[in-house]
């Protein structure tokens, strides 16, 4: 296998294109002025990602796709995660894939084009389906470890809605009532891995977002005359940001790459890419919230919002005990080299 | 590329010595400078060495195969040729003349030397660049007194690469001299220092007029600093995945391990949701550390010098070793407890109290952070 895991100019040029577009249409102070009900993807950031391809980025070129991987999706999902865009995006890239594999030519077509914004749904108890994604999608992508079926939104119905800690999350529990529009199983398609991958890419991303949070306060802070950064009490909890950072940043393109190839050892690795990015998330989150002090703590500022995405990415399609098990289950590989 | 793994392979399958290594005093030198005769017999010594000094002039691809394989195969630690192979080796490589080389780097290659390093002192650890041991230069020689510590293997030691002070100049850089000893001349006198592992690891040498010939120096006198700091230069960091394949290893046995072991009550140890849910974490970041130092080698390929991430890399290693092998001792329950010599696979604690030095020898881990820090998030300089 290719040991390079560092971006080629290329995808380095897919990453800043991202950025750019996600930045100017969809940045952080969005989210302080989102409302509690309602849809909450940006529609000029929705149709420019669309356009520039974003949803078409790893389907063939036969079907509209730009040919490309999931290695190039994760970069873009870094970036969603870097400035917690808000929206369907996971669930809309991977139903693509669904309706491909299943051979479902126009319907691919179409969720490509954005024209179907497909929200994320797994299954919980009670035989009910739980999505964060409820009011921007047009349709469900129920993914279980057995396979995937893609719903129209008037094939669920909602039993309830609840709150959720994330301000851009729309938290809601669905009943199946009707047939879905395609439908494959995990041997031709599997979702899990897959999705998994671009939720720790977005977990990347908040790592990334946390880190760089921390130094430039730490750099322009200044307590006793100088700047908190110079202490090393702070200094050395934004060193261990970055070392978290760095961390899930090169294990996820790790297991993009080995999920991509279909790898024996894709098995361990989108498993400890979800564990890893969340547990890392989740510190690096609460490192930030410490290092700025009491404005950390405030409503006005960013850092509660990277740990409440976190939360909701740490716990999708998987909680984080199955992920956990998923890595102890995994059969040992030796990795080599070549 | 599978061939040559299995040309790697197939070679320390017949090579690699099947008698314990031991750990301590001459008896480990022989052992460590036979295993690396071996390998220099069979054309495998300074694997990621520079060909005209005596290198293979593998691809970095191959480079990585052949310490990961080290890894599998169970090879025997380098152990006493550590400093020849891979610091002292280097340095000459980087910034001695071509008499020196001439003189000592076929010797560290094949196993006929052993060498030590004489940097630290009992009042310059992490502040390297405060060391006193001092040195006059008296006609063609330099004259040292002073003293080192935590000098590995200096009890079996030829030779040592030595910083002494030459002079006191505005900065404390300058006036810093990097000099070849001969650890067997007068005035040399080494002090085992028992560690609490049991074996001693490492010493304390005292120098008292200790002449050193003046063509022993590499570089300028009092250029020192600089050639310290080069020794790196072109160790790309594939011996990295050996330690790297290790760690992948034990987690894996000690997975076995917690599935075979019963506690009192006849419960199997990782039916215990804690230590599953560690062994699972572990084994999740030792993915990403695979993942770090593969991405490390490709940075380190495209750019003269390896940058700030090995920093990154070697806190983030160091920690998760001493995790897991206090996982280690916390899944063995009380056979923890029993003194057992270091090296052998169920040797609990003294396996875990060998970890502590990968976050305080070479840069400790606060140095670490503190590189990380500055270096790279571009934090201001303070204490």
């Amino acid at each position: 296998m290719t040991v390079d895991l560092l971006p080629d100019d290329d995808q380095a040029a897919i990453a800043a294109a991202a950025r750019d577009l996600v930045c100017s249409l969809s940045p952080l102070s969005r989210l302080h002025a989102l409302g509690s009900s309602g849809p909450v993807a940006d529609p000029q950031l929705w149709a420019a990602a669309a356009a520039q391809g974003f949803f078409a980025l790893d389907l063939p070129e036969d079907v509209g796709g730009a040919g490309l991987s999931l290695a190039e999706l994760s970069l873009l999902f870094r970036e969603l995660g870097r400035s917690l865009v808000p929206g369907p995006f996971a669930g809309t890239v991977v139903a693509a894939r669904v309706a491909a594999a299943a051979g479902h030519g126009e319907l691919t077509t179409r969720i490509a084009g954005g024209e179907l914004p497909v929200g994320l749904a797994e299954r919980i108890e009670g035989g009910l389906l739980r999505t964060f994604d409820a009011d921007d999608a047009a349709a469900y992508l129920v993914v279980t470890p057995d396979g995937s079926a893609l719903h129209p939104a008037d094939s669920v119905e909602t039993v309830r809605r609840r709150p959720c800690v994330d301000v851009a999350s729309r938290w809601a529990e669905l009943r199946v009532v009707g047939e879905p529009l395609a439908r494959v199983d995990a041997g031709s398609f599997d979702a899990v891995p897959y999705a998994s991958v671009l939720v720790a890419a977005q977990l990347a991303g908040i790592c990334a977002a946390t880190r760089d949070a921390s130094a430039h306060y730490a750099k322009v802070r200044t307590q006793f005359g100088v700047p908190i950064g110079s202490f090393q009490a702070v200094k050395h909890r934004c060193a261990d940001e970055a070392v978290r950072a760095e961390a899930i940043d090169q294990l996820v393109t790790y297991a993009a790459l080995a999920v991509r190839d279909g790898r024996p050892e894709a098995a361990l690795l989108w498993p400890a890419a979800r564990t890893v990015g969340a547990d890392h998330a989740l510190r690096n989150c609460a490192d930030n919230i410490q290092n700025h002090g009491g404005i950390g703590y405030t409503a006005e500022h960013d850092a509660h919002l990277y740990l409440k995405r976190t939360q909701v990415l740490a716990d999708l399609l998987l909680p984080r005990e199955d992920l956990r098990a998923a890595v102890l289950a995994a059969p040992g590989t030796r990795g080599g080299s070549a | 590329m599978a061939d040559f793994r299995d040309e790697v392979r197939t070679w320390l399958a017949e090579h690699v010595p099947r008698d314990e290594q031991p750990h301590e005093g001459t008896a480990m030198r022989e052992f460590d400078l036979a295993w690396q005769r071996t390998q220099f017999d069979g054309g495998w010594a300074g694997i990621n060495w520079p060909v005209e000094y005596g290198g293979r002039g593998l691809s970095l691809l191959q480079q990585m195969i052949w310490f990961e394989e080290l890894a599998w195969a169970d090879a025997p630690d380098v152990g006493v040729c550590f400093v020849g192979l891979n610091h002292a080796g280097p340095t000459l490589i980087a910034r001695a003349r071509e008499e020196q080389k001439a003189a000592n780097l076929p010797r560290i290659l094949r196993g006929e030397v052993v060498w030590c390093q004489g940097f630290s002192e009992p009042g310059a650890g992490s502040d390297l660049a405060g060391l006193s041991t001092r040195a006059v230069v008296d006609g063609d020689h330099l004259v040292v007194n002073g003293s080192k510590i935590w000098t590995s293997y200096a009890d079996v030691a030829d030779r040592q690469e030595l910083l002494v002070r030459t002079a006191r100049g505005e900065r404390r850089h300058d006036g810093i001299t990097w000099v070849i000893a001969d650890m067997h001349a007068p005035g040399i006198t080494v002090r085992p220092i028992r560690t609490m592992t049991g074996p001693a690891a490492f010493c304390e040498v005292f120098y008292d007029d200790v002449h050193i010939p003046l063509s022993s120096v590499v570089g300028e006198v009092g250029g020192g600093w600089s050639v310290a700091m080069s020794t790196l230069s072109f160790e790309r960091g594939t011996g990295f995945l050996r330690e790297q394949v290790r760690l992948v290893r034990l987690i894996d046995d000690l997975i076995g391990f917690a599935g075979d072991r019963v506690d009192r009550r006849g419960r199997r140890r990782i039916d215990d949701e804690t230590i599953a849910a560690r062994l699972a974490t572990a084994r999740a970041e030792a993915q990403a550390l695979r993942a770090m130092a593969l991405a490390d080698l490709s940075r380190n390929a495209r750019r003269p010098q390896p940058g700030v991430e090995g920093s990154m890399l070697r806190l983030f290693y160091g920690q998760l070793s001493q995790r897991v092998h206090a996982l280690a001792v916390d899944i063995a329950q009380e056979d923890g407890l029993e003194d057992r010599p270091y090296g052998r696979p169920d040797s609990w604690s003294t396996n875990w109290y060998r970890t502590f030095p990968h976050t305080i020898a070479a840069g400790s881990k606060d140095i670490q952070r503190n590189l990380i820090g500055e270096r790279m998030l571009g934090l201001p300089r303070g204490r």
